[in-house]
């Protein structure tokens, strides 16, 4: 019942935590700064993958939300849940480290800009997700309601983290990683970090997201428990 | 000011998800010890 007392999930969780030490390091003692950024550089460490992961989040609540409407399993909304729950955690990090960033880079902590505007419309779409949640009684209506819901939430995810930003002017740094600027390319170093860093929180994500899950698990094992007594 | 960044960047992060995670683990925890209870409980 609780999966992480399985071996694998120890050995997973001393793996992430030994990871993100070297994570924390190489942002620190192995890459550069980039050129054009005085010590403020290295925020793309933390804040792109923090980013990454809320997407990412968002992603898995809308593939369990499908599985539920087809199968009409309550273990899969405890997974659609759980993942936009962690999803709007992370968006919000990302909100906050973009903003601090902002101040320092462009003198203020909230601008408007494009990228700003598109993630606070997307906090706002998913504070509605819980908000719908917890306005319903019943566990079928919710779960049901909820899965219709993450799924055209979802939708609205590329439109707003990808297009928008691509579409309107930004002040926002464009995407390095791909760009044909040889100026604004990463370098090796910095990309390596970079890459470790976004697989690193997306081992922290999928950490949160079981113990999340199992805390639901038994809440809800518990509940039958006090039903059937 | 600016080398701050990073620091306060590093702190907000590590220390808001370190934190949650070891809430949600001391919660799995609890809620173990509490169902293992119950269900020897039903049991008898």
């Amino acid at each position: 019942m609780l999966k992480n007392d399985r071996p694998w999930f120890h050995g997973f969780k001393i793996f992430t935590f030994v990871w993100m030490i070297f994570v924390i390091i190489g942002s620190i003692k192995v890459a550069p700064e980039a050129t054009g950024f005085v010590s403020t550089s290295r925020v793309v460490f933390f804040h792109v993958p923090v980013a990454w992961v809320a997407v990412l989040a968002f992603l898995v609540s809308a593939v369990f939300s499908i599985r539920y409407l087809r199968k009409k399993q309550m273990e899969d909304d405890i997974w659609a849940s759980s993942s936009a729950a962690l999803g709007f955690l992370f968006a919000i990090l990302a909100t906050v480290t973009g903003s601090m960033w902002a101040k320092h880079e462009w003198g203020s902590y909230w601008n408007w800009d494009p990228r700003e505007t598109s993630i606070v419309i997307l906090l706002l779409i998913y504070a509605a997700y819980f908000a719908l949640r917890s306005a319903i009684d019943s566990q079928e209506t919710k779960a049901q309601l909820s899965a219709v819901y993450s799924i055209l939430a979802f939708v609205t995810v590329p439109f707003l983290i990808f297009v928008v930003p691509r579409v309107i002017f930004t002040l926002h740094p464009q995407n390095p990683i791909f760009t044909n600027e040889p100026k604004q390319r990463m370098t090796p170093s910095i990309r390596w970090v970079f890459f470790a860093s976004l697989f690193g929180f997306t081992l922290v994500y999928y950490w949160i997201l079981r113990l999340k899950v199992d805390i639901e698990r038994i809440k809800q094992r518990m509940t039958e428990m006090e039903d059937k007594s | 000011m600016k080398q701050d960044v990073l620091l306060w960047i590093f702190l907000i992060i590590w220390i808001g998800v370190g934190a949650y995670l070891f809430y949600l683990d001391r919660q799995v925890r609890s809620l173990k010890k509490r169902f293992l209870f119950h269900e020897a409980k039903s049991e008898k």
